[in-house]
């Protein structure tokens, strides 16, 4: 692995994990929305605690999701869709899983080159 | 400075500053909501503007002076127990303090019904009396200038009431104004400015909207926003390095 496939590395671990625990952490408020809201039961201590976790850790996916966006040359749109894909639920998973096969590409030129 | 003014970087010029300008007023919305301040305050309003009938009193209403006029039910008079002629005594400063005796002289407030011209009817606070001396309800015609306060049952107000005993009902709460006029009643009530005669004025419990405590959910979320500011502002920057690096590199290849 040369030099530049290192310094993706990183990038996309910071990434990866991000994605992962942002997905998570909105999975579980999709679970308490519909707990409290669609069966009208009270809101648990943990419900605010959950939001304003969410509203710390996705400023953190999108910080990660642009150095990511940096080393990878994507265009501004691509860029900005990956961090919307961390407010839907699932789509921080679906798009961590498609990242993930384009760093596989990339590493394997990195490799080859 | 030219490069940086393209027409195609325009659009992203645009669109940053739009984020921006969109973060930091949502940051000074969730500063406000943190302070209690997401109603703007009102005076010299109509009291139908101030207590808007069918809806909770706005908290920027609270302790306004109006004036109202109408009829006395003298048959809904309610009388609020164990009461200090200044209402503020019953503030809790310190929530969760426990309470154990009380510094103030015990009377009653007599509070009469007032039936406006359109049907509905708000509670009016006429005066206190200590001893066990009643006053009798107020019938007839009447203009009455008074300040308005919230509903004793309304969770922004945290007051305290010793009891001594006995199963009447102790806050002043707009469902006993209701109950007793059986009519339609705007949301809290009014403290008379001057007493009726042969009771002394009481001094309202809120003098003005109710200071609540600051929310640091709120506050967090003022944070976030602000983080967000800065994270569009880097980003913005970064771009726009890249797309005018991008060009020179370009400019230099092509020559």
């Amino acid at each position: 692995m040369n030099n530049s496939a290192q310094d993706i590395q990183g990038t996309w671990t910071f990434f990866k994990y991000m994605a992962l625990i942002v997905g998570t952490v909105l999975l579980a408020l999709t679970g308490l929305l519909i707990y409290v809201r669609g069966f009208g039961n009270e809101k648990p201590e943990l419900y605010e605690a959950a939001w304003t976790a969410h509203g710390w850790l996705f400023p953190i996916y999108v910080v990660a999701t642009f150095a990511l966006a940096q080393k990878l040359k994507w265009s501004l749109p691509k860029t900005v869709l990956v961090m919307i894909a961390g407010t839907v639920p699932l789509m921080s998973f679906i798009a961590e899983r498609n990242v993930a096969k384009e760093i596989n590409v990339a590493k394997e030129i990195a490799d080859i080159s | 400075m030219r490069r940086y003014l393209e027409p195609r970087l325009l659009g992203l010029h645009l669109g940053a500053l739009i984020a921006i300008v969109t973060c930091v007023a949502l940051a000074n919305w969730q500063w406000e909501r943190a302070h209690g301040q997401n109603v703007p305050s009102v005076s010299n309003a109509s009291f139908a503007e101030l207590s808007p009938l069918r809806d909770f009193l706005p908290r920027s209403s609270i302790g306004v002076k109006t004036t109202v006029t109408g009829t006395w039910l003298p048959k809904a008079q309610i009388i609020a127990q164990e009461r200090p002629q200044d209402g503020r005594k019953l503030i809790i400063a310190n929530p969760g303090e426990p309470r154990h005796g009380i510094d103030y002289e015990l009377g009653r407030w007599f509070v009469d019904v007032l039936k406006l011209d359109d049907g509905s009817v708000i509670g009016v606070v006429r005066g206190w009396r200590a001893g066990g001396q009643l006053a009798k309800p107020s019938t007839g015609r009447a203009t009455v200038t008074g300040y308005l306060q919230p509903s004793e049952d309304s969770p922004d107000v945290n007051i305290f009431i010793k009891s001594t005993g006995g199963d009447v009902p102790l806050a002043l709460t707009t469902t006993q104004i209701v109950e007793r006029a059986g009519l339609t009643a705007h949301d809290g009530y009014l403290v008379q400015a001057t007493a009726s005669p042969g009771l002394k004025p009481v001094t309202p419990i809120y003098s003005s909207a109710i200071k609540i405590n600051l929310q640091w959910q709120n506050v967090l979320y003022t944070f976030n926003w602000i983080v967000f500011a800065v994270i569009v502002g880097f980003m913005w920057i970064r771009v726009v390095q890249d797309e005018t690096e991008n060009k020179v590199l370009g400019a230099d290849v092509a020559q």
